[in-house]
C-alpha cells in the first residue's frame, strides 16, 4: 500500500489552493460578514470601525436604489438569458450541419466573445448613437425610426441586451459541443420512424442538451449579478438609474461613496440570492450532473 | 485534521499580515528620517485632472522645480478623464495619495470636510518671504474654509458667453451684445436654429446645458437660487415660484415647443458641445476659457460676450477655479508646502497664462493679460459679477447638487414637471441636511 | 422520391447558409464600421457616410501618443505574464493533488473547491481591497498578480483535474515503482501529458487578464499604472473626446485578443468544449 506515503504528499500539492482559500476567500468572507454589521469610513482606517447591528440591512430594505438595482438585474437576466439561449441553440444547430465553410462561420460567430468588454462597450457607444450610429441607420433602411437607445431610460437596458446578442459566440460553442455529443443514431432511428424536424428537435435534441440548457440558465442569472463593465463604461447606471445593475450599485457604494459596511451588506444579500439559485442547481442535480458519482471510486 | 488545518492557516495568515505591516512601518520610519535629515532627496508626487498634454505647464513646472530644489524631487502624475475624484479618494483611502493635489472649487468643502487637506496657515506664518497678497483676494478666499486657508489658487475661469462668428455671419445677424437680456439671447438663438427637410434639427442657437453652473447664472439673474444663503435649506429656494418659473423657461429652450437648444441627449449624439460648436452646429454656449485650446485647433471663428442679464437688469456670473492642496497625511509636508507655493507662485501663473488657456490667479499677471487679451475682455469682466455656488458656501453643497441634478434629469427626460421635481428635491435635501 | 428528399435537403442547407451569412454580417458589419470610423476625421464621425473620404491612418499614430498606449500595454503584460505562470503552474499542481492522491478529507475539500466556483467575487471584493490596502499594495500590480499563485482559480483546477483523471494510472505507477518521486512524476509525466487543458487554461487566463476591468479599476490609481482596458475607458471621459482616435485605440486593444484567438482557435474551442462537457 503506497497510499500511506502518498497521503501527506497530497496535502502539499493542494496547499497553494488551500492557503489561497483561507487568505483570499474564507478570511475575507469572515471579515466581510463582520463589516456588514458596521459603519466604516475607510479613509480614517480600522480605528473608526463602528458596529451598528442590523442597521445596514434595515436601511437596504428601505433603499429605493437597492430595489431598482434588483429590478434592473432581474429584468436583464429574465429577458437576456432565454433570448441568448434560444438564439445560441438555433445557430449552433445550423453550425452543426455538415457543410463546407462551417469552420469559417464558427470562427466569425465566436470572434466577438474574445473582444474585451471595454472595447465592445466603446464600439457600441458609437453603434448605438441615435443619429449617426450604424444600428439606427440600418433600422432606417427598413423605415424604422430607432430610439435614442442609451440616452432613453425606456431603451437603455434594452440596448445592453441587444448588444449582448453580438457576443453570444461563447454560448454557441458550448451548445455546439453539446450537440456534437448527441449520437447520430438517435436521429437516424427517429427519421426512420417518420419523425419530422420539429419532433426530432423537441424529442431528441432538447432532452439531450437539457443539462447544458439548465446549467446555462442558472449561470446566466448569476452572470446578470456580475454584470459590470458595460454598464459602467456605457451608461454608468443611467439614465434615471435604468441600467443600475446590482454589481454597479455595489461598486458605487463601496468605491465611490466608500460606504464599506453598507456595501458589504449588499454583497451578502447578493450572496444569498446566488445561494438560492445554486441550491436550485443542486436540488435538480439528478437531472444534469454526470460526473457526480466518480468521486467515490478512488 | 480540520483543527490542525485551521491552526496552520491562522498562523500563516497572521504571519503574512504581520510581516506586511512590519515592512510598511519600517519604510515609514525611513522616510521620516530622511525628511527631517534634509540631506537626502525627498520624493513628492502631485496630481491634477487631464493628461500630460492638457497640462503642459505642470509638466514644465515639475522640471523647473526639480532644477531649483536639490533636496526635493517631484513627479507629476495627472489623471485623465472623469475618474479624477474617484481615483483621488481611492488613493487617499489607501494612504497612497500624492502629496499635493489639485481640487476644483466645487469640491473645496468636500475634501476639507473629509479631513484630508492640510491647513496652510501655520506654514504661511513661518514663511515670511511668501505673501498671499499677490493673489486676487476673492480667489484666495475661496480656499478659506472654517477660517483656515486650505488651498492656494492655481487659476480661474469666469464663465462667459461664447459665440460662433461664422454662424452669425452666415445668418446675417449681429453678434451678441453686452446689453443682452436672456430673452434677447433666446430670440436670437431661435433665428439660428435650423431643421432639415425631414424635420431633423441640424443647427442650434444656444446650448441650454444640464451642467449646473450656467443654470445657476440663469437662475441668479432671474432672482432665483436653489439654496439659501448659507446652504442649509432648500425648501422655499429650490422650489420657490421664482426658481420654478426660471427653470421652466430654461428647460423650454431644449424641450419646449420653441426649441433653440439641443437636449443633453442631442449633445451627446452630436459628439459634445464644443465639437458641435467647432463644426458650426452650435452658435452659442456658456462656458469657461478652457475651450479655447480646443476651438483653436479647428478653423471656427468665435467671440465672447457677457452672460446676458435677467429681465430686471441683474447679471450674474460664476467662477470655475482650482487650487492646490497638501495631503494631510503627506510624510513630507514641508516639501509639499514648497511645491504648492511654487505651483501657485508668480512664475507658474505667468507660464500658464502664456499657454493661454486659463486666467492667472495673481493680480499682477492678470493685469498683464487684461492689457494684451483684448478679445477676451468680456471673460475677464465676468469675474465682477461672480456669485458663489452652494458647493462653495457649505459642506452640504454636494447634497444640493446631487438632488438638483436628479431633478433636472427627470425634467429633461419629461418624466416629471419642473414643479414636482423641484418640490421632491427640496424635500429630500432638507431631510438629508438635518 | 429520392431526388425530392435530396432537393429538400439541399434547400434546407441553402436556407441555413443564408441565415448563417446574415448572422455573420450582423457580426462583421459593426466591426468594419468601427474600423472605418477609426479612420475618419472628427467631422465625419458625426456624419452620414459609411467610409471616410480620405483614410486618416495617422489617427492610429495619434491615438497611441495621445493615449499612452505603450505604457498601458507594458503594464498589462507585467500583470499578464506572472499571472499566466502562476495560474497554469499552481492550478496544475493542485489538480494533480486532487486527481492522484487519496487523503483524508479529500472529498470534503473537493466539494469546497466546487462550491467556491459558485461564490460571487463581490463578496470578497471589499475585504480583499482592505487587506491589500493594509499591506500597502493598492496602486501596485500585486493585488492583480499574487492571488493567481494560490491555486489559480477553482475552475482551472477542476478542468485540469478532470483531464488528469483520464490519464491511465499505469503510467505513473510504473514510474513510481521505478523509484521516481511524486514531484518527478508530476513534472515529467503528468504535465507533458496534460497539455490540452493547460493550454486551454493559459488561453482563458490570457483572455481574463486582457479583459479584466473591475480589478484594475479598484486597485490602480496612477495613470502610468493603468492597463489597456482601464486606460481606454478613462480616456473616454476626457473633456473633448475625439471619437475617431478612441475607436482607433479600441481596435488596437482588440487586435492582440483577436490574434491569439486566430492562432489558438483550435485550443479555444476545444477548451470550451472540454469545460462545457464537464459542466454538462
Amino acid at each position: 500500500m503506497r497510499n500511506l506515503r502518498s497521503e501527506r504528499t497530497g496535502y502539499w500539492f493542494i496547499l497553494p489552493w488551500f492557503l489561497g482559500l483561507l487568505l483570499f476567500t474564507i478570511g475575507p468572507m469572515i471579515f466581510s460578514f463582520i463589516l456588514s454589521f458596521s459603519n466604516w469610513d475607510i479613509i480614517t482606517g480600522v480605528r473608526s470601525i463602528e458596529f451598528v447591528g442590523l442597521d445596514n440591512f434595515i436601511n437596504i430594505f428601505k433603499d429605493e436604489l437597492f430595489y431598482q438595482s434588483l429590478k434592473v438585474t432581474f429584468i436583464f437576466a429574465l429577458v437576456s438569458v432565454p433570448l441568448y439561449q434560444i438564439m445560441s441553440i438555433l445557430i449552433a444547430m445550423l453550425l452543426n450541419m455538415r457543410s463546407r465553410g462551417m469552420k469559417f462561420y464558427r470562427l466569425i460567430f465566436f470572434m466577438p466573445s474574445v473582444i474585451p468588454a471595454v472595447a465592445v462597450s466603446m464600439m457600441w457607444i458609437m453603434i448605438l448613437n441615435p443619429e449617426y450610429g450604424i444600428l439606427n441607420k440600418a433600422l432606417g433602411w427598413f423605415g424604422i425610426q430607432g430610439p435614442a437607445w442609451l440616452q432613453d431610460p425606456s431603451y437603455a437596458l434594452g440596448a445592453l441586451i441587444v448588444m449582448g446578442i453580438w457576443g453570444i459566440g461563447n454560448t454557441i460553442i458550448i451548445y455546439l459541443s453539446g450537440l456534437q455529443g448527441v449520437p447520430e443514431e438517435l436521429y437516424e432511428a427517429a427519421q426512420l420512424d417518420g419523425a419530422g424536424i420539429t419532433r426530432r428537435f423537441f424529442n431528441i435534441t432538447i432532452p439531450m442538451i437539457s443539462p447544458t440548457i439548465f446549467f446555462n440558465l442558472i449561470m446566466g442569472i448569476i452572470g446578470g449579478f456580475q454584470y459590470f463593465t458595460q454598464a459602467f463604461v456605457m451608461t454608468n447606471g443611467g439614465p434615471l438609474n435604468s441600467t443600475l445593475f446590482y454589481n454597479l450599485y455595489l461598486y458605487n457604494k463601496a468605491f465611490v461613496s466608500y460606504e464599506m459596511g453598507y456595501a458589504s451588506a449588499l454583497s451578502w444579500i447578493l450572496f444569498a440570492i446566488i445561494m438560492i439559485f445554486t441550491l436550485i442547481v443542486i436540488r435538480s442535480s439528478s437531472m444534469w450532473v454526470y460526473y457526480n458519482g466518480d468521486d467515490d471510486k478512488d | 485534521m480540520k483543527k490542525w488545518a485551521i491552526l496552520l492557516a491562522l498562523t500563516m495568515m497572521t504571519t503574512v499580515v504581520l510581516s506586511a505591516c512590519g515592512t510598511k512601518s519600517e519604510t515609514k520610519e525611513e522616510n521620516g528620517s530622511s525628511a527631517s535629515g534634509n540631506k537626502e532627496v525627498v520624493e513628492l508626487k502631485f496630481t491634477a485632472w487631464g493628461d500630460v498634454s492638457s497640462n503642459p505647464a505642470e509638466a514644465k513646472l515639475a522640471e523647473e522645480f526639480n532644477k531649483t530644489h536639490d533636496n526635493i524631487k517631484v513627479k507629476f502624475e495627472p489623471v485623465p478623464g472623469d475618474g479624477y475624484g474617484t481615483k483621488l479618494t481611492t488613493s487617499l483611502a489607501a494612504g497612497q495619495a500624492p502629496d499635493v493635489f489639485l481640487i476644483g472649487e466645487g469640491d473645496f468643502y468636500k475634501y476639507v470636510d473629509k479631513g484630508v487637506v492640510e491647513p496652510l496657515d501655520d506654514h504661511l506664518a513661518k514663511d515670511s518671504a511668501f505673501k498671499t497678497d499677490i493673489f486676487q483676494q476673492d480667489l484666495l478666499n475661496m480656499g478659506r474654509i472654517h477660517d483656515k486657508l486650505y488651498y492656494l489658487p492655481k487659476d480661474f475661469n469666469p464663465l462667459s458667453l461664447w459665440y460662433n462668428k461664422s454662424m452669425f455671419d452666415e445668418a446675417g445677424i449681429p453678434y451678441p451684445s453686452n446689453d443682452w437680456t436672456w430673452d434677447d439671447l433666446t430670440a436670437t438663438a431661435k433665428k439660428l436654429t435650423a431643421k432639415d427637410a425631414s424635420g431633423k434639427y441640424t443647427k442650434f442657437g444656444f446650448n441650454a446645458t444640464k451642467w449646473e453652473y450656467p443654470i445657476y447664472t440663469y437662475l441668479w439673474s432671474n432672482g432665483a437660487s436653489i439654496a439659501n444663503e448659507d446652504g442649509s435649506k432648500a425648501e422655499g429656494f429650490m422650489n420657490s415660484d421664482k426658481t420654478i418659473a426660471a427653470l421652466q423657461k430654461y428647460v423650454d429652450m431644449s424641450i419646449g415647443a420653441d426649441k433653440v437648444s439641443p437636449t443633453p441627449q442631442d449633445t451627446e449624439t452630436m459628439g459634445g458641445d464644443s465639437s458641435m460648436f467647432m463644426t458650426n452646429k452650435l452658435a452659442m454656449m456658456v462656458t469657461g476659457r478652457w475651450v479655447k485650446s480646443d476651438l483653436d485647433k479647428s478653423d471656427v471663428k468665435y467671440g465672447t460676450a457677457l452672460i446676458p442679464k435677467g429681465a430686471d437688469g441683474e447679471r450674474a456670473g460664476i467662477i470655475a477655479a482650482a487650487g492646490w492642496a497638501i495631503n494631510a497625511n503627506s510624510k513630507n509636508k514641508e516639501a509639499a508646502y514648497e511645491l504648492v507655493k511654487f505651483l501657485s507662485g508668480t512664475e507658474a501663473q505667468k507660464l500658464r497664462s502664456e499657454e493661454g488657456k486659463v486666467l492667472p490667479a495673481t493680480v499682477a499677471e492678470l493685469d498683464e493679460v487684461k492689457k494684451t487679451e483684448v478679445a477676451d475682455q468680456p471673460v475677464i469682466e465676468m469675474m465682477n459679477f461672480a456669485k458663489k455656488p452652494v458647493t462653495m458656501v457649505s459642506s452640504n453643497g454636494p447634497i444640493f447638487v446631487e438632488e438638483f441634478t436628479k431633478a433636472l434629469e427627470k425634467i429633461l427626460l419629461k418624466k416629471s414637471t419642473v414643479q414636482d421635481a423641484l418640490n421632491e428635491a427640496a424635500k429630500t435635501i432638507d431631510s438629508k441636511v438635518k | 422520391m429520392n431526388t425530392s428528399s435530396f432537393n429538400k435537403q439541399k434547400l434546407t442547407s441553402i436556407v441555413s447558409l443564408l441565415i448563417l451569412t446574415a448572422g455573420a454580417l450582423v457580426i462583421l458589419v459593426p466591426l468594419l464600421w468601427t474600423i472605418s470610423t477609426s479612420l475618419k476625421t472628427p467631422g465625419e464621425v458625426f456624419g452620414d457616410n459609411f467610409f471616410p473620404k480620405t483614410w486618416k491612418w495617422e489617427n492610429y499614430s495619434r491615438a497611441v501618443t495621445a493615449i499612452p498606449f505603450f505604457t498601458f500595454l507594458k503594464n498589462t503584460l507585467i500583470i499578464l505574464i506572472p499571472v499566466l505562470i502562476g495560474t497554469v503552474f499552481s492550478s496544475a499542481l493542485c489538480a494533480y493533488g486532487f486527481a492522484r492522491f487519496k487523503f483524508k478529507g479529500k472529498k470534503g475539500l473537493f466539494l469546497l473547491l466546487l462550491a467556491t466556483m459558485m461564490l460571487p467575487g463581490q463578496v470578497t471584493m471589499i475585504p480583499m481591497f482592505i487587506l491589500f490596502k493594509e499591506m500597502g499594495w493598492v496602486d501596485t500590480f500585486m493585488p492583480l498578480i499574487i492571488p493567481s499563485f494560490f491555486g489559480g482559480g477553482a475552475f482551472n483546477i477542476f478542468l485540469i483535474r478532470q483531464f488528469m483523471r483520464g490519464i491511465p494510472k499505469d503510467l505513473d505507477e510504473a514510474a513510481f515503482v521505478d523509484g521516481a518521486n511524486r514531484w518527478t512524476i508530476f513534472t515529467k509525466i503528468m504535465l507533458p501529458l496534460s497539455k490540452p487543458p493547460l493550454i486551454a487554461v493559459a488561453i482563458f487566463t490570457f483572455m481574463g487578464v486582457w479583459n479584466d476591468f473591475q480589478g484594475p479599476l479598484i486597485y490602480l490609481n496612477s495613470t502610468d499604472k493603468y492597463t489597456l482596458a482601464l486606460g481606454l475607458s478613462m480616456f473616454k471621459g476626457m473633456y473633448n473626446v475625439e471619437w475617431n482616435m478612441l475607436m482607433a485605440a479600441t481596435i488596437l486593444i482588440m487586435l492582440p485578443a483577436m490574434i491569439v484567438f486566430f492562432v489558438a482557435q483550435k485550443y479555444f474551442i476545444e477548451g470550451i468544449s472540454i469545460s462545457s462537457a464537464m459542466k454538462g
